[in-house]
């Protein structure tokens, strides 16, 4: 199959979302654990989501995001709450205490774009296809680690020029960028982009604090290629050398042009006002681990 | 200065730049305090004044360099503890230049202000319960030079960006624009909105399809943002824009947030950059007078 994403972004829903219980080959050590971080899977009234909530909780989503989070240093007092819950919408925003959600709505929504069997894109060429288990958790993924960023920025009050959201979107791909080692990086960003092309068919909210969907696509990409060329130079048609013809879902090449400049920018600003708030012995722990080993 | 007969046989463009060039750059020398200006100077701001090929353009290109456009500008970005020489360049723009006309360079560390800047804003027909005409063009223009200046601070001073340079550059645009009393923040907030919209008045003539592959944020994006950092910071200056349904209420209740990060960012990352006994002076000092919308 060869399509671009914004084509082939209609799959109908799956059902293997977190449904084995697949281990990281190498686990995280017991001790990797972020105290301050306090998780809850909120038990859905909506009978629709138990399925949601079962399977998240199966596949321990918020113990290992606790583990994951292990280097955020928390000032005494401190905490922050991760929780997945129904919140009669996709988007819980942000309230300033501490407490970060992603709703099983907005799960729901990614179960229902997913493919249910490999897609072999233009964009994927020489790279593995999108797998149907990458476009379900990489989006999650991608929404807990862009959550846990708002919340970071307002606990430890790190300044953040331009939108928050926007912000959040190039934290959260500059953070899976550094797990390039298992091809952790692009199964989560080939998925969450294959989720946010589906997502982009809905009408734009220009007035929404947030991006709208399609522009989450392309700086997510942007990001994602200009921190790694090699491996994303897929998404900017130049870089294909075997069908370098411009296709839907593509980078367009002048926004491509300034992809590592963007990149360098979010990865200096990380560095100067997230970085001081990490504990560099646990991130190198971090570093080492696979964190996700995707079922297909 | 022309006299007013002289004013009135000119050509719109000529109008509208005489009228845009009164308040440049949010500044009018003649309301300025004597004290203020001998005291608002930085020697690592340097500016100039290309002569236009364009013969149409040299009339404009004279009464800018005596209205000293470049001069109140520099006394303006005084207060900056600028690391590397800003230039300031007033000049005529290559045709196709983006558009508002008003462009950082980080390789030359230069702010160009296209003529062509003045033209455009000239154009702009505002509803007269709004805004002057007059009023656009100067909020329009301080709009923009204020855009491209958080540019060059963003980059002369490497202040950390997690989100987009363009999304950050009008964020602090619009915060610095309501540090200089009612007057300015009404008169710049009510130009940009009114840039923004006629940006996007055009894009829905042509029936051309939103850009959001591009970096920046669409117009209307950009006249959102803009006016919800205006309304954050000043809510009863501003409550007409929420009144009128051109910012929308779901966005405005969170404005005041926008706001307190933007402000919070501000202290945090630029003001070890600013002297601030400039600034001070800066701020007291009475940037815009009536006179300029005349």
């Amino acid at each position: 199959m060869k399509c671009s994403l914004a084509s082939a972004s209609t799959a109908v829903a799956a059902f293997m979302l977190y449904a084995s219980q697949a281990q990281a080959q190498t686990p995280p050590p017991p001790d990797l654990v972020n105290p301050r971080v306090e998780i809850e899977y909120v038990k859905p009234k909506n009978a629709d989501f138990e399925a949601i909530y079962d399977r998240l909780r199966a596949r321990k989503v918020l113990e290992t995001l606790r583990q994951f989070l292990a280097p955020l240093k928390f000032k005494e007092g401190q905490k922050l709450v991760v929780k997945f819950d129904e919140c009669g919408t996709t988007y819980f925003r942000y309230q300033r205490r501490g407490v970060v959600a992603v709703c099983y709505e907005f799960v729901d929504q990614i179960e229902r774009l997913a493919p249910t069997s490999q897609v072999r894109l233009i964009q994927t060429q020489g790279r593995p296809p999108v797998k149907p288990d990458a476009a379900l958790v990489g989006p999650v993924v991608q929404a807990l680690i862009h959550e846990v960023a708002i919340g970071v920025f307002d606990l430890f009050e790190i300044p953040v020029w331009g939108r928050q959201d926007d912000a959040a979107d190039r934290v959260a791909a500059l953070v899976l960028l550094q797990f390039s080692k298992y091809d952790l990086a692009w199964n989560t960003i080939v998925g969450t982009a294959w989720f946010l092309a589906g997502s982009a068919l809905a009408p734009p909210d220009l007035s929404d604090v947030r991006g709208v969907t399609a522009q989450r696509y392309y700086t997510t990409l942007c990001i994602a290629y200009g921190g790694n060329r090699r491996i994303f130079g897929g998404f900017v048609a130049a870089e294909r050398p075997s069908d370098p013809s411009p296709a839907a879902g593509d980078l367009p090449n002048v926004r491509a042009r300034g992809c590592p400049e963007e990149y360098t920018t979010v990865r200096d600003a990380f560095s100067a006002a997230v970085a001081p708030h990490l504990d560099q012995d646990l991130l190198k722990q971090v570093q080492v681990v696979q964190w996700i080993q995707f079922n297909d | 200065m022309p006299h007013v007969t002289q004013l009135k046989r000119a050509t719109w463009f000529r109008r509208a730049a005489a009228a845009a060039v009164l308040a440049a750059a949010s500044v009018s020398i003649s309301s300025m305090p004597a004290k203020a200006q001998a005291e608002l100077r930085n020697d690592k701001i340097k500016f100039d004044y290309y002569e236009p090929r364009d013969p149409k353009l040299l009339p404009l290109y004279e009464r800018l360099q005596r209205r000293r456009v470049l001069e109140e500008l520099s006394q303006f970005l005084a207060p900056v503890r600028w690391p590397k020489t800003l230039r300031l360049i007033m000049k005529e723009c290559p045709a196709g230049t983006q558009r508002p006309e008003v462009i950082y360079s980080s390789v030359e560390r230069s702010i160009s202000i296209c003529y062509q800047l003045l033209a455009f804003l000239g154009s702009l027909q505002p509803q007269p319960a709004f805004a002057t005409q007059q009023e656009v063009i100067v909020g329009g223009l301080v709009g923009a030079v204020l855009h491209e200046s958080a540019r060059a601070i963003f980059d002369m001073l490497n202040i950390p960006r997690l989100g987009d340079d363009g999304d950050a550059a009008d964020q602090l645009a619009a915060f610095i624009g309501l540090q200089f009393g009612e007057d300015v923040a009404r008169v710049m907030v009510k130009g940009s909105y009114f840039v923004w919209k006629r940006y996007d008045d055009e894009i829905a003539a042509a029936e051309r399809q939103y850009d959001f592959s591009a970096r920046s944020s669409v117009p209307r994006q950009r006249m959102y943002n803009t006016l919800c950092i205006a309304y954050g910071g000043s809510p009863t200056t501003f409550k007409a824009f929420v009144d009128q349904g051109d910012l929308l209420s779901s966005r405005a209740e969170n404005c005041a947030d926008e706001y307190r990060r933007v402000q919070h960012a501000f202290q945090k990352t630029i003001v070890p950059h600013i002297d601030a006994v400039m600034m001070a002076k800066a701020r007291s000092t009475k940037w815009i007078s009536p006179d300029d919308f005349r």
